[in-house]
This record gives C-alpha cells, sequence and structure tokens, in this order.
C-alpha cells in the first residue's frame, strides 16, 4: 500500500512525489600460565548443595562491611584468602566422571518458591512487587480473549539482595547518543556452583565536556535462586575502565571457569576468571584492548573452528565528546538526542583466539563489512554445517549475516539471504537479535527487535541458506508499531515444546511523539508458529512500563523454568522468577548443559535435537544474543503433554555428533567425547 | 344568416383556441418556472457540495445539468470553479471563457484566473487581491477559496512554512473545514509525522465521519505506523454499508494480511481484480497476492503475481524488492540480482530526495536544490513531477540556463 499524499493536482508546477520516508531515528545505540582445570569425561551429575564453609565465610565477610552498595560496588576490598575456598571447594565438575546421573532441582529448596517466604512490597519505582512469594492471582498472565497459564514472579531487590542501576549519565542533561544505548545483564555461573549468578554492567557519567567516566560493575552472586549477594570488590571486577553497556562470558582460555567481557565506549575490558572466586584484568594481555571502538554488543565463539573460542564485537557509531551535534527537540532550543543517521558507522570486530590467552585482529582474515551500526549479535550455525555464522542488527543500516566457511572466513550474505532489511527492503533499527526454530522445522530462524513503527523481523529459513520475512503471516506485527525493542529471547516460558518470545521495550529518545519513553515489555506465546501477545493483570511486571534494555534468560532457581533478568535504565534492574504451569505436578521439561573438550568450552556453535514422540526439537547454544547480554548457555527443552524422549543428539561444533539418553527434569552435563 | 353563423363559430374558434393557447402558455409557462426553480434548487445542491468538499460528485451533477441548459453562465462558471479546484486547470479554463461569452461577470472570471495561477504555484496575485477582497467584505465562501488555493500553492511548489501558516489559519478560522485538515495531514506526512497526520484525520472525521477519503488515508498512514488493529478498525467501524470504494478494499485487505488473516484478505484482493483499477492499483493488488503466495512458499506463482505488479508500477521500490525476494527463493538469483539492484537504486533516489526536500523546508528559494529534485523525479520517471520543480525554479530564477534546458527537452505534459 503506497503512502497517502494530496491529490496531485495537474499540470506545472506539480509537487514532488516524495518517497516513502525513512523511519525515525533510532534511538533515536597475559599469557595464560594458570593449569586448566581437569575436565570431566562425560557426562556427570550437577552439585545439588553448594553450603560451604568458605560459603559462609564470604557471606559473614560481606555482613562486616566488605560488600557492595547497591549501585556504587566497588568500596569493599576482597578477600582472596576466603572468597575463593568457597568456589573451588566445591561444584568441581571434575570430581565425578562417568554415568548418566542428573540433578533434581525439586531436591534443592531454592527451587521452591514458597521456600522463600515475605509479602509485596514496594519498590522504589512505586510498581508493587511480588515480594517473596508468589502471587498466583497477579502474576497469571492472560493471553488476548483467554485465560493463559503465564506467570512471573517479580524478585523484590530489597529482600532479594539483587539491587542493581545502570546509570546513563541522563542527569548530565546533555543528550547524548551515547545515553540512549544503556546497558545490559549476563546470567553466568562465575562459581562454579551450577547456580546463574548475576553479572551487570553499570554505565557512566559525562562531565561537561561531554566526556565520558565509568561507573563500577556489579556481580551478585546466586544464593539460592531468589537471594543474592553483591560480590563485585570481592572478586575483583567492580573496577571498570570504560563507560559500559554489555557483557559477554565465556571460558576464553579454557580453563572449566568463564571470563568476562565488558563493552563500552572506548574500549572493551575482559576480566579473567582466575577460578577462586576473583578476576584479574586481562584486557592488555589478551591484546584486546586494541578495540578501542565504541561497542555495543559482543559474541563469543569459535569462529575459525580451531576449537578456541573468539570474539565478535559490535561497533555502533563514530560518536564522541568532540562529534557531539545539537539536534534540534520538539521545540527550537531544546535539545533532543541525536539519531544514528547524524553519525557514521564504526566497523565490526572480530577477534581470532590464539590458544595462549591472547587475540589477534581477524577483521581483514574474516573479511567484515566496513559498515553498520551494530547493536545486537548472535553467533550460531544457522546452514547446519558445523561451524558458527554470525547474525548481526544494525541500527537504520542493513543487518549482516555472515555465513562462515568454517575457517572463519566470513561471506556477508544478508541482503541476498533476504535477513537484512524489513519486506520493503529497509533497514530497520534493530537492537536485539536471536536465532532460534520457531516453527519446529528443524531449521534455524532469525529474529530482531526493532525500533517503532518497524515490525520485529521474524526471518523464517526457507532452507538453501534463503529466509522470508514472516512477521505478517506469524502476528507479530498485529503488535503494531508503538514498541522500541532491545533485550530479546526466544525461550519456552511455558514449557509446551515451542519457543516463544520476549522483549524487552523503551525509548531512547527524550521527546518521542507516537509512543511512549517507557513501555512495557512483550510476552509471545508461539501457537504452532503462530504468536500472541500475553496480557498480565494492572501492576504486574509486564503491564508496566519500563525504560527497558538488556534482557538475559536463564533457570535462576533451578526448577527447570527459564527465569529472566531485565536491565533498566536509570532504575533498578529486575528479575522475573518463571512461575508459568506446575512443573512439579507435571514435569515437562529437560536442559542439557554442554562441556566441550575438543570444541570450545561451552560447546558455542552446537546444535542439540531433542528427538521426541512429537517430533524434532532444535536448540542452539549460541553466542551473544539478546542485546548487551548474556543468557546462559545450558539448554532447556519443555515438551506436550503427550510427548515423549526418544533421544537426545548433540551435534557438536568439532563435527562430532553424540546421542544421550535424556529424562525428564534432568539437567544433564555433556562432555564432549574425544571420539565418537 | 350563413355569414353570421360563420363569424360567431370563427369567433367562438378563435375563443377556444385563445383560451387553449392561454392555458397551454399557462403550463408552459409553469413548467418552466418549475425546471428553473428546481435548476436553482439542483445548483444550490452542487454548491453545497462544493462547499463540503465534494468536489467530483459536483462535478458529475453539475455536468448533467449543463446537458439541459448549456446556456446558463452561472452553471458554466459553477463548473468551471469546480474543475478548477479539483485541479483540472485545462478545462476549467475553457469554462471561465466560455462563462464570459454567457455575460458572466468579468471580475468573477477574472479572480478564479487569479486563484488558478495560485494553486499553481504563483501566489503573488492572490496574495494581493485577498486583503483587498477582504476590505471589501467579500464573502467567507470566497475567501476560502483564496486560502485553499494558496495553501495548495504552498505546498505544489513546496514552500512548506507558508503552507503550513495559511492552513493553520484556515483550519482554526473553520474548524470543520476538511480540506486544510487533509493538506496539514499531506504535510505531516511528508515530513514523516505520522501521529500528526493521524491528528489530523481524527479531527477532520470527527467533523465529517462519513468523509470516506479522510478514513481511507487515515487507515493507510495507521498501516504505515504498523498500527494494524487500529487501521482495520476503521473499516469495521463502517460495517456492511462501506463504500466500494477500491482504495478502501485495498487497505482493508492489506490489514487482514499483516494481521495474518491471509485467507480473508486473499479474497478482498481477488474481488478486486476484477473491477476497473488504475495502474498503481491494479499493481497494489498483484502485490498483496504475491506476498501471500510467497508466505504460503509458492515461489513461481509469487514471482507471477510480482511481475504483474512490478510491470504496472516499476518506479516503487518495495515491488522490485519483494519480485527480488520471489526470484531469490524460486532460485533465479541473475533476475534477483537484477530486481535487488534496481530496488537499491530507487532507494537511493528516494533517500537523496527526501534529504534535498528537507533541506528545501528552510530554504526554499534554493534553486539547485529544486533542480536535483526534478532531475531525480525525472530520472524515476515522474516527468509530470519533474517539469513542476522546474517550474518552480523558472518563478525565483527565470534565467536559470538548466531549468529552462531541461523544460525544452522536456517531452509534452501529459494531461493527468
Amino acid at each position: 500500500m503506497r503512502a497517502a499524499v494530496p491529490a496531485p493536482p495537474a499540470p506545472p508546477p506539480a509537487p514532488p512525489a516524495l518517497p516513502a520516508l525513512p523511519a525515525l531515528p533510532a534511538l533515536r545505540a597475559t599469557a595464560m600460565t594458570k593449569k586448566p582445570r581437569e575436565l570431566p569425561r562425560t557426562i556427570v551429575p550437577l552439585p545439588q548443595d553448594r553450603g560451604t564453609i568458605g560459603g559462609w565465610l564470604l557471606i559473614c565477610l560481606l555482613a562486616v562491611g566488605c560488600g557492595d552498595s547497591a549501585s556504587a560496588p566497588g568500596g569493599g576490598v576482597p578477600d582472596r584468602a576466603n572468597a575463593p575456598a568457597n568456589s573451588t571447594s566445591m561444584a568441581h565438575p571434575g570430581a565425578s566422571t562417568g554415568g548418566t546421573a542428573s540433578a533434581n532441582p525439586a531436591a534443592n529448596p531454592a527451587a521452591n518458591p514458597s521456600a522463600s517466604g515475605g509479602s509485596g512490597t514496594s519498590n522504589q519505582t512505586g510498581i508493587k512487587s511480588a515480594g517473596g512469594s508468589v502471587s498466583s492471582g497477579n502474576a497469571s498472565g492472560i493471553a488476548i480473549g483467554e485465560p493463559g497459564p503465564f506467570a512471573f514472579r517479580e524478585l523484590d531487590g530489597a529482600r532479594s539482595g539483587f539491587q542493581w542501576t545502570y546509570r546513563n549519565a541522563a542527569e548530565a542533561n546533555q543528550s547524548a547518543i551515547l545515553e540512549s544505548l544503556g546497558g545490559g545483564v549476563g546470567l553466568i555461573d562465575y562459581d562454579g556452583d551450577q547456580r546463574l549468578d548475576l553479572c551487570v554492567p553499570g554505565g557512566g557519567t559525562l562531565d561537561g565536556n561531554v566526556q565520558p567516566h565509568p561507573l563500577p560493575t556489579g556481580l551478585f552472586r546466586n544464593q539460592d535462586g531468589a537471594r543474592f549477594e553483591p560480590v563485585a570488590a570481592l572478586a575483583g571486577l567492580a573496577k571498570a575502565t570504560h563507560y559500559t553497556h554489555g557483557i559477554a562470558a565465556a571460558d576464553y582460555d579454557h580453563d572449566g571457569w568463564i571470563d568476562v567481557l565488558l563493552t563500552g565506549f572506548g574500549g572493551v575490558q575482559l576480566w579473567r576468571n582466575l577460578g577462586d572466586g576473583t578476576f584479574a584484568d586481562a584486557t592488555v594481555a589478551s591484546g584486546l584492548n586494541a578495540d578501542s571502538l565504541w561497542s555495543s554488543s559482543a559474541a563469543w565463539g569459535d569462529f575459525d573452528g580451531d576449537g578456541t573460542l573468539d570474539l565478535y564485537i559490535a561497533h555502533y557509531t563514530d560518536w564522541s565528546p568532540a562529534n557531539h551535534p545539537f539536534c534540534t527537540g520538539p521545540q527550537a532550543g531544546v535539545r533532543e538526542i541525536c539519531g544514528p543517521r547524524e553519525f557514521h558507522p564504526l566497523p565490526d570486530a572480530v577477534f581470532f583466539g590464539n590458544g595462549d590467552g591472547t587475540f589477534r585482529d581477524a577483521r581483514r582474515v574474516a573479511g567484515l563489512r566496513p559498515d553498520g551500526k551494530g547493536l545486537g549479535v548472535v553467533a550460531g550455525d544457522v546452514d547446519a554445517d558445523s561451524d558458527l555464522d554470525v547474525y548481526v542488527g544494525n541500527d537504520t543500516t542493513e543487518n549482516f549475516l555472515y555465513v562462515n566457511d568454517g575457517q572463519g572466513k566470513f561471506k556477508e550474505v544478508g541482503l541476498i539471504a533476504g535477513v537484512a532489511t524489513d519486506d520493503r527492503g529497509v533497514p530497520d533499527g534493530s537492537m536485539g537479535v536471536d536465532m532460534m526454530d520457531f516453527n519446529n522445522d528443524g531449521r534455524v530462524d532469525i529474529w530482531a527487535a526493532n525500533y517503532e513503527r518497524e515490525a520485529f523481523a521474524l526471518y523464517r529459513n526457507e532452507d538453501h541458506g534463503q529466509f522470508l520475512h514472516v512477521s505478517q503471516s506469524t502476528g507479530i506485527t498485529a503488535l503494531g508499531g508503538l514498541f522500541v525493542g532491545f533485550g530479546t529471547a526466544f525461550l519456552d516460558v511455558d514449557l509446551d515444546g515451542d519457543e516463544d518470545v520476549l522483549v524487552a521495550n523503551g525509548h531512547v529518545i527524550k521527546f518521542p511523539r507516537a509512543a511512549a519513553r517507557r513501555q512495557p515489555p512483550l510476552l509471545m506465546e508461539n501457537r504452532q508458529g503462530r504468536f500472541t501477545r500475553v496480557l498480565f493483570p494492572s501492576g504486574h511486571y509486564f503491564s508496566s512500563a519500563w525504560e527497558s534494555r538488556g534482557l538475559a534468560t536463564g533457570d535462576l532457581d533451578g526448577d527447570g523454568r527459564p527465569d529472566v533478568a531485565i536491565a533498566h535504565v536509570n532504575e533498578p534492574s529486575r528479575i522475573l522468577l518463571n512461575r508459568t504451569g506446575a512443573p512439579a505436578q507435571d514435569p515437562r521439561w529437560l536442559a542439557a548443559r554442554l562441556i566441550g573438550t575438543r570444541s570450545n568450552r561451552q560447546g558455542i556453535g552446537a546444535r542439540l535435537v531433542l528427538h521426541t514422540t512429537a517430533g524434532p526439537r532444535l536448540r542452539l547454544v549460541k553466542g551473544g544474543g539478546s542485546y548487551l547480554s548474556q543468557s546462559d548457555y545450558r539448554v532447556i527443552w519443555g515438551l506436550p503433554a503427550d510427548a515423549t524422549v526418544e533421544r537426545l543428539e548433540i551435534h557438536w561444533p568439532s563435527g562430532l555428533r553424540q546421542t544421550v539418553a535424556p529424562k525428564f527434569q534432568e539437567t544433564l552435563l555433556v562432555v564432549e567425547p574425544d571420539a565418537m | 344568416m350563413a355569414s353570421a353563423n360563420s363569424a360567431l363559430q370563427t369567433k367562438r374558434w378563435r375563443i377556444t383556441a385563445s383560451a387553449v393557447l392561454a392555458i397551454v402558455a399557462f403550463l408552459a409557462g409553469l413548467g418552466w418556472v418549475g425546471l428553473w426553480w428546481q435548476r436553482e434548487r439542483r445548483t444550490a445542491a452542487v454548491e453545497q457540495l462544493i462547499l463540503d468538499g465534494r468536489i467530483d460528485a459536483a462535478i458529475q451533477e453539475l455536468e448533467r445539468l449543463r446537458r439541459t441548459h448549456p446556456s446558463d453562465a452561472r452553471l458554466c462558471f459553477t463548473l468551471a470553479v469546480a474543475h478548477r479546484r479539483l485541479g483540472d486547470f485545462r478545462r476549467a479554463e475553457k469554462l471561465l471563457d466560455e462563462s464570459l461569452r454567457l455575460r458572466w461577470p468579468a471580475p468573477d472570471v477574472k479572480r478564479q484566473r487569479v486563484l488558478m495561477k495560485a494553486q499553481l504555484g504563483d501566489p503573488r496575485d492572490a496574495e494581493g487581491l485577498l486583503p483587498v477582497l477582504l476590505e471589501q467584505g467579500a464573502d467567507d465562501d470566497l475567501a476560502e477559496q483564496f486560502y485553499e488555493a494558496l495553501s495548495e500553492g504552498y505546498v505544489r511548489t513546496y514552500r512548506l512554512r507558508e503552507a503550513w501558516k495559511s492552513l493553520v489559519f484556515w483550519s482554526e478560522w473553520r474548524p470543520a473545514a476538511a480540506k486544510p485538515r487533509l493538506l496539514k495531514a499531506a504535510i505531516h506526512e511528508r515530513l514523516d509525522d505520522l501521529p500528526g497526520a493521524v491528528a489530523e484525520y481524527r479531527a477532520l472525521l470527527a467533523a465529517h465521519p462519513d468523509h470516506l477519503d479522510g478514513r481511507v488515508r487515515l487507515a493507510q498512514t495507521l498501516l504505515r505506523m504498523n498500527e494494524v488493529e487500529a487501521a482495520l478498525a476503521e473499516f469495521q467501524t463502517l460495517g456492511p454499508n462501506a463504500p466500494d470504494s477500491p482504495e478502501l478494499w485495498l487497505c482493508w485487505g492489506a490489514c487482514l494480511r499483516r494481521l495474518g488473516r491471509s485467507d480473508e484478505a486473499r479474497v478482498k484482493f481477488q474481488q478486486l481484480e476484477g473491477r476497473s483499477l488504475t495502474a498503481e492499483q491494479q499493481s497494489a493488488v498483484h502485490a498483496e497476492l504475491g506476498e501471500l503466495e510467497l508466505a504460503q512458499g509458492d515461489y513461481p506463482q509469487a514471482v507471477a503475481r510480482l511481475e504483474k505488479a512490478v510491470e504496472r508500477d516499476p518506479r516503487e521500490p518495495r515491488l522490485q524488492f519483494a519480485l527480488a525476494r520471489a526470484y531469490q527463493l524460486a532460485n533465479q538469483p541473475e533476475r534477483a540480482e537484477h530486481h535487488r539492484q534496481r530496488h537499491a537504486e530507487l532507494r537511493r533516489q528516494s533517500e537523496r530526495l527526501h534529504e534535498v526536500t528537507r533541506r528545501l523546508i528552510d530554504d526554499a528559494n534554493n534553486v539547485e536544490l529544486r533542480f536535483e529534485a526534478a532531475m531525480i523525479l525525472r530520472d524515476q520517471g515522474f516527468e509530470n513531477d519533474a517539469r513542476g520543480w522546474l517550474h518552480s525554479i523558472l518563478q525565483i530564477n527565470p534565467e536559470h540556463a538548466g531549468a529552462r534546458e531541461a523544460l525544452a527537452a522536456a517531452p509534452p505534459a501529459k494531461p493527468r
């Protein structure tokens, strides 16, 4: 349908036939000397409890004042003599070998929401929080027109101990585009106790010369799935070197401990996990200090197939304190945040791991495009050829799909493959991205959360490297054009066998005209390949408006249901524990965590196919994904009520294929065999 | 005796004949008065149609009346005004000449010519005449014609600031008038302020709930904003009495397709296929059906449909892109590449045109920008529009060599 224009009257001089105008501007973005930990050799059970003397010592230390404060961690001095004892003494997967045992989270008190009591409280934003108890009354979601089973419990910051606010420097009143990107959230098990902890960038401040300055990074140790303790200072990673945005975590040195990369303005910061509960800044030693551009999201993955992790870093635009134009707001003289079109794109970066903890700049070798205003990046095996492909969400420029030749040489095929633009051939303002198989056809589809007036993009894999923009036929477009989507993830919220989608929203400019600055998050239920927005009662987190950015998913409380953490701008981040359905009565989930030996440690790039009587269910171990955030690498399946599991087939990045026999309510720890 | 009888008979006959004639004359007079009264009533109704902005309907009625009253000066002049307001200037000019021949007052005809000039983009005479007329106590309807002509002229020549000023005054002076709302909405759309356009359309529909064009444009704008449910609601309010308008049905079908209601959308588009449609409408129908085939995985059928769409509207970038996708999926990469390149070229030109016109808002007399806009439009095949831009250059700088050469080299204007 062509845009409406006034009836053009006859001969000269006729009004110019203006084209459909482009969308509003979006935002409108050491050599390793430590001996690697010995790896387990096969599937091992997960530890079921983490109560150790070291853990108690850590809690005691925090209690006497060396812990973090809510929004400005870093005041404490980590006691490495005590803190590591906790981490290193427990949850050592290598302590047990063989068998196909699994953990039953039901045995864990943390898995039982009623175990952590407490009543509802109001948080500082005035939004009613469900507090420490499940409130099935106000937490049940309702799909449009009919009741639904969806429920989330919003953890109260004060009670849970997770109190963290990303600061974007809005108080400086500089209206810098830097402010619009916001921050992410990472769900990582930094201490190896099989519980997901939270690592959160802190953002920064701007001085009178618009010069950015960093704020500390946060780290919160998961105590029981509902309580978290701030340990950033203790762990030694509080001190940020740049104004930070995002987090990407993986075990880059293959020592068994997950390391942390922080992105931001002026460079990245790599924190090497020492395995004793502390981190060391390895930015310079690793060579990643070579990257000094404004970075947003990043993705780890073994792009060149050598078994070591490489790194893709998305860069945004060439804004700087010296390149800070005045963009007019709703009235003359009122400053608005400039859109990305005011700036030039920055080339993304890719670094290949050398295997010794250092990296080399591989942008030319990889053949990256020099343009693009990257905000989101996800790495996964799109074409089932056992190497890692990369999808980059760019803001107002074409999105990239890099198809890997297996040696780390990429061919950018976004436009030809049909995933670079919307269905009219116009680039979207893309932010968060993901890969998944939404229609259970065994092929990897692609997803991008976009700016207002642009439909979120769902690209269905049509095979032979071709995709089709199917947002309309799947009901995605029907959501309307008022959302500015950032953090996003496909996950089986209701454990019914297909992956639903979550999007965290919020505007980027100060004076939006159509959409609101604060926007509710979206949960869209997958109903056999068509999506329906799930509505929640008034007062619920999902029916309230936020200025959201990063979103990460993972099973925080070990009950098999994927939970969610969402970062906001200048207001506390939130944890939402998934209480959908009743898995205790009808356990229809299973999960797998991969440990690569020949492949990279996290198994990034692996394809996992769960064969069931209801058909195969494909899941990926992905690098990056969402927006500025790190989700758990563990893969979770839900299953339809009448389906039974036949086998789990794992296609490792190394090319090995492994088959295991999973069971319900199990998180399998699957170690890559030496050979099949 | 016989002669006396004969005279008496003759007299009687004469009396009878006179009576019959008188009756006939009376009846004829009565008929004439009836016809005159009816014509006056219809003319007044037509004038009301024009005031309501329903010029198309007014013209139809006036043409009917003219067939029975070809020498009626008032009808002729009113028809001229209607054609001018609709933008059919050639016909308007002929009818104004005819009005003069039928002795319609020359000052009225002259005023219409001034308005026509303003409407075509030269507002100088109208700007001078309006205050004089207002001083002389011109009626509101005439004053409104001035605002209309000036606003249209400003929009035509891309003097959006002047147009905006005129339209704001007009719509505040006559809040129920439809035309200023439509023009303001069009300017909002050109400036990519779609919420602003929606507000204008909604204000228009509040005053004129039956304004079909306003409702269709509102729905189209909502569709551009991806507010598909809201767009569809505009049509659902019409219910079973929805007017039989191809634009309406097209937009309705597009809403259904965007909501994933493919079967219902297909029915709407197929119903349009047998109709008499403009080339653009035909193209839109084929494009929508092609997109439906694409989503269903019938790539050859999608290619066939989209080929027809492109054939009828080759300058629409979206269609080139869709056809490229269809060819790529149908495993014809060379053809896909051809249409991808065409799409890229059209988009580049459109983006440049967007940039040029954006700059013209604050620099309306920049003839070089205008010349660039004209050349882009000419490259894209919009010859009439390009000519309009070239004329606008000559109004600013009559000596502009580039514009003169381009106009001299241009093919003759095609009547719309």
